[in-house]
């Protein structure tokens, strides 16, 4: 099959991802309310939309002495790198990503890799020492996260005999990865949103740190990196859907009916562990990541090693 | 109203407020704090995320940086004293302002990328701007000094002068002596989860505090009796006070306390949590719906190996030691780590609902009865042990540190630094 660019999805997808990364924010104010003893009111659900404005309303702030390019080229990197990265993510059945690579599953690796630096820099570019420790421990948290990912990432394609993502979700018509591979889910899930450092690893954006990276961070910046953090949240979850959850497959509804109601599910079940889960801190989880999360994925790689050699494929 | 006009009230429906709090003004911040959360008015973490900045009781130079490293549009109130306004009306008020200002600075047409730094008014100077500056604490920091690791590594002081009035980052050796960069930052006032007028000046070296120089207690002291001893002092002068009031004010106070904790640690539903029980026992509500929500919260919170995980091991204060510096309270009785302090919360906090329940209308007798955060002097001896507890940790854990001993400066007398 070649790599063909299916151009009608690149409107579609920036809107997609754009509302589904406002559907995370607005459930996330729900349940933060709900949490806080409120009534859950119309100004929770339109938090998003509300917050947009109102940094759209504000001054776009500096320090003194910023690295401005350094800084600016941060922030920006966040959005555009979750779009690109949902670039080989399916929006329904075959055909309806904006393109299929044959290295599909490569690509969207490389560019949410990418975040590490993304986040290095606006953490160094806002001249501010709690901004900056929190790039340090994104960088930090990088080593605990991106092996585990990669691995699980790695163990799904070799499953699906494919670096395309069409390829993958095809391999799952009769047994959804999520039932063959229930621990590559829960690591894909737990890395995933380090990678979005969401949830308990939102430390470099920490309460402790005064908010860290976006310490300094006012108007459209803040807008503008808020908003991208939720996309990449929203390509997490996307993508969880064509590896784990067998892509547009179910009954009744149309593919893509499929796709935006498991997509939805996986975010939903992102954005409500953030409440239930206290926040870990790299000193004490690397360990963790190293000792536990990497041999578990690796002895997972052999099995299914193992099992796609003995059936012959 | 024209189309912009609505679009500007609606953005600024629920604007992100600053409460700046100087030692020994709980009151105020207790009362801002819930009336923040009942109306879902975001508290803002950082001057750069702050359109209304509520002064209680700090100090008018750290209120005036801290104002100045808000971006426009922004307004600053003082708490409101006296009963004639409530601290709801006074934010309505200020967001009243607030989008009065957005119509204004529109027709001004002012160029909105103005940066605040340039006008700023000459003599104080802008503490985010610098690297480390966050916090607005305004003491000169040229020409200062450190020691390397321990003091025996002193060697590598290249101080290299500054720019564009700026101080460059120091070199010092680190605990693996590599030459690294050192930053004077100072931690306080401004930060979440933070001791209230708390101000300590730490020498950083990547996310490592390396050394603490200085401990400071900023604000302006509030009239009266510290807020979270008052029923006990008032007692000893002779008032009248029931068991039951006592003994909600200890549980709030510790519930003030493990919500700050949890804050910082990251856990931000169990922190909300923490804050709803508060409020409702300082509102008198009823004590068998806050027991019963306060025991499943404290359930979850000891079984939780996340937190256990993050607090084992953190700042160890035995008993001995802490007895031997004068350091009372749960912090004195936890004997041992972060982990240790927090479940000493919860036990006292749990052990003052039930004397709420029991205690009925039992006078509090003051010479057996001791206050939440223990003999008065108890809070000066925190502050003196905790420089010991938080040199060479990382950052993170440093923050951890002090949220877990949380002391109330209302008290406190600064110590020599």
């Amino acid at each position: 099959m070649p790599d063909v660019t299916v151009w009608w999805v690149l409107p579609v997808l920036p809107v997609v991802a754009l509302a589904l990364a406002t559907f995370a924010a607005s459930l996330d104010a729900v349940l933060g309310a709900r949490v806080a003893g409120r009534v859950v009111a119309l100004d929770d659900v339109v938090t998003p939309v509300r917050e947009g404005v109102r940094l759209l309303l504000t001054q776009r702030r500096t320090t003194r002495r910023p690295d401005s390019v350094v800084w600016r080229v941060g922030i920006g990197m966040v959005p555009v790198v979750a779009l690109l990265a949902a670039a080989v993510i399916p929006l329904g059945g075959a055909g309806t990503a904006l393109s299929d690579l044959d290295i599909g599953v490569v690509w969207w690796t490389a560019w949410l890799a990418l975040l590490w630096v993304a986040l290095y820099l606006v953490g160094w570019g806002g001249n501010s020492a709690l901004s900056l420790v929190g790039g340090y421990r994104f960088v930090a948290q990088a080593l605990a996260y991106e092996m585990p990912l990669a691995i699980t990432v790695i163990t799904v394609a070799l499953a699906g005999e494919s670096l395309r993502v069409g390829a993958i979700v095809e391999a799952q018509q009769g047994l959804w990865y999520v039932v063959w591979l229930p621990v590559g889910f829960v690591v894909y899930l737990l890395t995933g949103a380090a990678a979005a450092f969401w949830g308990p690893f939102a430390t470099p954006m920490g309460a402790d740190l005064a908010g860290g990276v976006t310490v300094e961070l006012s108007g459209v910046d803040r807008l503008v990196f808020l908003a991208g953090r939720y996309l990449v949240l929203v390509v997490v979850a996307a993508f969880a859907v064509p590896l784990f959850l067998g892509g547009g497959a179910g009954p009744l509804l149309p593919d893509w009916a499929w796709v935006l109601l498991k997509t939805s599910a996986v975010l939903w079940l992102l954005v409500w562990s953030r409440r239930r889960l206290a926040a870990v801190r790299m000193d004490r989880f690397e360990e963790f990541a190293w000792v536990v999360l990497i041999p578990v994925t690796l002895v997972q790689l052999f099995v299914v090693c193992v099992i796609v050699l003995s059936t012959g494929g | 109203m024209g189309v912009i006009d609505r679009l500007r009230a609606f953005g600024f429906r629920r604007p992100h407020v600053l409460v700046l709090v100087g030692t020994g003004a709980t009151r105020e911040r207790l009362a801002a704090e819930r009336w923040l959360r009942t109306q879902g008015w975001p508290v803002a973490a950082t001057p750069a995320d702050t359109d209304i900045l509520l002064v209680c009781g700090a100090d008018a130079t750290i209120a005036d940086a801290v104002y100045a490293g808000m971006p426009l549009p922004k307004v600053r109130i003082e708490f409101p004293r006296g009963a004639a306004t409530t601290v709801g009306r006074a934010l309505e008020d200020a967001r009243k302002h607030l989008i009065d200002e957005t119509q204004a600075r529109a027709g001004r047409r002012d160029p909105p990328q103005v940066p605040t730094r340039q006008e700023n008014h000459a003599g104080v100077p802008e503490p985010e701007a610098e690297r480390g500056g966050h916090g607005g604490h305004l003491a000169d920091r040229g020409g200062h000094e450190h020691g390397g690791h321990g003091g025996e590594e002193h060697s590598g002081h290249l101080h290299s002068g500054e720019v564009a009035g700026l101080a460059m980052a120091d070199r010092a050796a680190d605990r693996d002596g590599l030459k690294l960069d050192v930053l004077h930052v100072p931690l306080g006032p401004v930060l979440p989860g933070w001791p209230d007028g708390l101000v300590v000046d730490v020498v950083l070296q990547g996310d490592l505090v390396q050394e603490v120089t200085a401990v400071d207690v900023s604000g302006v002291p509030a009239a009266g009796m510290p807020f979270w001893s008052a029923p006990w002092l008032a007692a000893r002068a002779g008032e009248r006070v029931s068991v039951a009031e006592a003994e909600r004010r200890r549980a709030a106070s510790h519930l003030d306390s493990l919500h700050r904790l949890l804050l910082v640690l990251g856990a931000e539903g169990d922190s909300v949590q923490c804050a709803v029980l508060r409020d409702l026992l300082l509102t008198d509500a009823e004590i068998v719906d806050v027991t019963g929500r306060f025991l499943a919260l404290s359930r979850r919170l000891r079984k939780s190996r996340t937190i256990r995980r993050m607090t084992d091991g953190l700042g160890p204060l035995s008993a001995s030691a802490a007895r031997r510096a004068g350091v009372g309270g749960p912090a004195q009785r936890g004997d041992g780590d972060v982990t240790a302090r927090m479940s000493r919360w919860l036990l006292e906090t749990g052990e003052a609902l039930l004397a709420v329940r029991n205690g009925g209308e039992a006078l509090l007798d003051a010479d057996t009865s001791e206050g939440p955060r223990g003999p008065a002097s108890a809070e000066a001896a925190l502050l003196t042990v905790l420089p010991g507890l938080i040199a060479g940790t990382e950052l993170a854990a440093a923050r951890v540190i002090v949220a877990s001993l949380d002391p109330d400066c209302a008290g406190a007398v600064v110590p020599g630094a």
